[in-house]
C-alpha cells in the first residue's frame, strides 16, 4: 500500500513548474502606443465589464480561458486604428455627416478582436459607448417584435431595452453629466422629460415597466448625437447583418428586411449621416462566418472589400438594391491584413508558453510549423497551437 | 398551458406546441406565428395575454378572424413622425388569406371522412380498399398491412391519409 504524500516534503524536481504570473499591462492608451508590436495587454476592468453587459462575439473571443484576465495582443493594424480613433474623437461635425468605418478582411483575421480592443481603447478615453456583438442575433427571430404604423418600422422592445441597460451599466458617469438640451415625449400619453434633466435618467426611465424601450433608445441616442462633450462609439459587429433579410416574417409572412427593424435602422441612419453623431463614430466589422446573411456587393464596393467571384464577373450586372446603395453611401472602409505579423503572433506565442498553455515543449520549430500551417491567419494560429497534441 | 382544451408545455416552442392541434403542421405553424408577430424562439411561457387570446380566437375559428395586418414599409428616406403625431388608420391585407381556409379539429376530422365517404359513394379503387380495409398507396398486402387493417374503413377516425 503507498502511503501518502506528504506535500510540504517534496521534490520538487518530480513536478511541473507552476506558471509565473503573467503581471500584463493593461490595455490603456499610454500603454498601447508605447508597447511594441506582439506585446500581450490585458482588458482593463472597464472593457471587461462592457463585454459582461452587452455580450461577446460570435465566435470564441475567450479563447484564453486559462489565465486570469484575458488580453490581446498588439499588432500594426491595432496601433493604426486607435490613431484613427484618437483622430475622430477630435473631429466635431454640425451637419450631419456619414461617419461609418467598416473593418474588413478575411475569415479569422482578427476583425471582432480589433473590435474589442477598440472598444477598450475608446471606454478608457471617456467615449460613450454601445456595443453590438453579434447582429445576427437581431435578426434571427430570436426576440419579440411588432409593427410601428407611426414609423413603417418593426420595434424591438427587448433588444432596445438590452441596450438601454447595458448603455446605463458601463457609461453611467458619462451619461450623468450630459444634460437634456430639449423636452423629448417619451410616453403614448405625451409623458415628457423636460430640457435640463440628466440624460442617466431618462434610460432610467426606459428600464421601468411598460415603458416603449425602443423611443426611448431613439431619444437618448439622439441626445448623444446631438452632444459634443463626450465622442460616442456605436460598435456592430457582424455588420453585413443589418442589411440582409431577416428570419422575421410580417403578419401577411413576408420577409422582413434587416433595415426595417428598429435597432438596425438606428444604426444605418447613424453610420451614413442620415442622424446626426456630432462627435464619434460607427464602427462596424464584417461577420464572414455567416454564410447564409453575405455583405451586399453595394456595401462591399463602398469600403473596398473583396467581391466574390461571381459579383467580379457580373460587374455591372450584379444585383445592387436600392436600399443597400442608400445604407452604404458615405461609409469608409480598414482594411485588417490576413496575416497577423510574426511578431505578433511570436508575443501571443510566448504568452502562452510563459503560462504553461500548450501540451507540446515549446521552440522555434514548433512555432514557426503553427505559424505557418495557418499561414498567419489569427484564428487558426490559434486552433493550431491549442488543439495540437504533437 | 392550457388553450382550447389541449395542454401545451409551457417550456416549447410555440411553433411546435400548435401541432398539438389537428390539422396544423410546421409550415401553417410558421405562418399563424408570424400572423400574430410570435418570433420563431418565442416559448409557450413566454407569451403575452393579447397573443394567447388571439391564438385563442383564430383556432377556434380560422374562418371568422380578421384579415392579417398591412404592414407597410418605411421608405429609405422617410420622415420621422411625431409620437403625439394621430395614429395612422389600421390597414388590412386584401390578399387571398391562406390561414382562413384552415381546417382545424373536428372540421379537419369531418373532411377527411368526407373525402373517403366520397370515394366509396363514386365506386373508385381508392374507395373499395378502404371498405375492404386494405392499403390504399399500392403498399404490399402478401404481409404487413397492419396499420391499413387496423385504421383504413368508411368511416376513418385514425392518422389523416386521403
Amino acid at each position: 500500500m503507498p502511503s501518502p504524500i506528504d506535500y510540504r516534503n517534496v521534490n520538487e524536481n518530480h513536478f511541473d513548474a507552476k506558471p509565473k504570473p503573467l503581471d500584463l499591462l493593461d490595455f490603456e492608451p499610454q500603454n498601447v502606443f508605447t508597447a511594441q508590436i506582439g506585446e500581450p495587454l490585458a482588458y482593463a476592468e472597464r472593457a471587461r465589464k462592457a463585454f459582461n453587459a452587452f455580450g461577446l462575439p460570435s465566435s470564441n473571443k475567450w479563447s484564453h480561458k486559462v489565465f486570469a484576465s484575458p488580453f490581446s495582443v498588439v499588432r500594426d493594424a491595432t496601433v493604426q486604428l486607435l490613431t484613427e480613433l484618437n483622430v475622430r474623437s477630435e473631429q466635431v461635425r454640425s451637419e450631419p455627416e456619414p461617419t461609418g468605418l467598416i473593418l474588413h478582411g478575411t475569415s479569422g483575421c482578427g476583425k471582432s478582436t480589433l473590435l474589442m480592443q477598440a472598444l477598450g481603447h475608446c471606454l478608457e478615453n471617456g467615449w460613450i459607448v454601445l456595443y453590438i456583438p453579434r447582429s445576427i442575433d437581431v435578426i434571427n427571430s430570436s426576440s419579440p417584435y411588432h409593427y410601428e404604423a407611426r414609423t413603417k418600422l418593426f420595434n424591438q422592445p427587448v433588444i432596445s431595452r438590452a441596450l438601454i441597460q447595458g448603455l446605463l451599466e458601463v457609461n453611467r458617469e458619462a451619461l450623468e453629466k450630459i444634460k437634456v438640451d430639449q423636452d423629448i415625449v417619451y410616453g403614448h400619453q405625451g409623458q415628457t422629460f423636460k430640457a435640463g434633466g440628466e440624460l442617466s435618467r431618462l434610460v432610467v426611465i426606459g428600464l421601468e415597466d411598460d415603458m416603449d424601450t425602443v423611443v426611448i433608445l431613439d431619444a437618448v441616442m439622439d441626445q448623444l448625437g446631438r452632444q459634443t462633450e463626450f465622442p460616442v462609439l456605436i460598435a456592430v459587429d457582424d455588420y453585413q447583418c443589418l442589411y440582409v433579410e431577416s428570419v422575421y416574417r410580417d403578419p401577411q409572412f413576408f420577409p422582413i428586411r434587416a433595415y426595417h427593424l428598429s435597432v438596425p435602422r438606428m444604426v444605418l441612419e447613424f453610420a451614413i449621416g442620415q442622424r446626426q453623431l456630432s462627435r464619434g463614430l460607427v464602427l462596424g466589422a464584417l461577420g464572414p462566418l455567416h454564410t447564409n446573411h453575405i455583405a451586399p456587393v453595394p456595401l462591399r464596393e463602398a469600403i473596398g472589400a473583396e467581391l466574390s467571384w461571381k459579383d467580379a464577373a457580373a460587374g455591372p450586372y450584379a444585383e445592387r438594391h436600392k436600399a443597400h446603395v442608400h445604407f452604404s453611401q458615405g461609409l469608409k472602409g480598414f482594411p485588417v491584413p490576413a496575416q497577423v505579423g510574426v511578431e505578433a503572433a511570436l508575443g501571443w506565442y510566448k504568452t502562452y508558453v510563459d503560462g504553461l498553455v500548450l501540451h507540446t515543449r515549446a521552440s522555434d520549430d514548433f512555432f514557426l510549423a503553427k505559424y505557418t500551417e495557418a499561414s498567419g491567419n489569427a484564428r487558426e494560429f490559434n486552433r493550431a497551437l491549442l488543439d495540437t497534441m504533437q | 398551458m392550457y388553450l382550447l382544451g389541449v395542454n401545451l408545455a409551457d417550456n416549447r416552442l410555440v411553433r411546435r406546441a400548435l401541432r398539438s392541434f389537428y390539422g396544423i403542421n410546421f409550415a401553417v405553424g410558421r405562418r399563424i406565428c408570424a400572423r400574430f408577430q410570435i418570433h420563431e424562439t418565442c416559448r409557450v411561457h413566454e407569451l403575452t395575454d393579447s397573443q394567447i387570446a388571439a391564438l385563442g380566437a383564430f383556432l377556434s375559428s380560422p374562418a371568422t378572424v380578421a384579415p392579417p395586418l398591412r404592414c407597410r414599409r418605411a421608405a429609405v428616406d422617410e420622415q420621422r413622425v411625431p409620437l403625439t403625431a394621430p395614429a395612422p388608420p389600421t390597414e388590412r391585407s386584401k390578399l387571398k388569406d391562406v390561414l382562413a381556409e384552415l381546417k382545424l379539429e373536428t372540421e379537419g376530422r369531418r373532411v377527411v371522412r368526407e373525402n373517403i365517404a366520397h370515394h366509396r359513394e363514386i365506386g373508385t379503387y381508392r374507395g373499395r380498399r378502404h371498405a375492404m380495409q386494405y392499403p390504399v398507396r399500392g403498399q404490399r398486402t402478401r404481409t404487413n398491412a397492419k396499420t391499413a387493417k387496423k385504421l383504413n374503413r368508411i368511416d376513418r377516425r385514425g392518422f389523416a391519409t386521403w
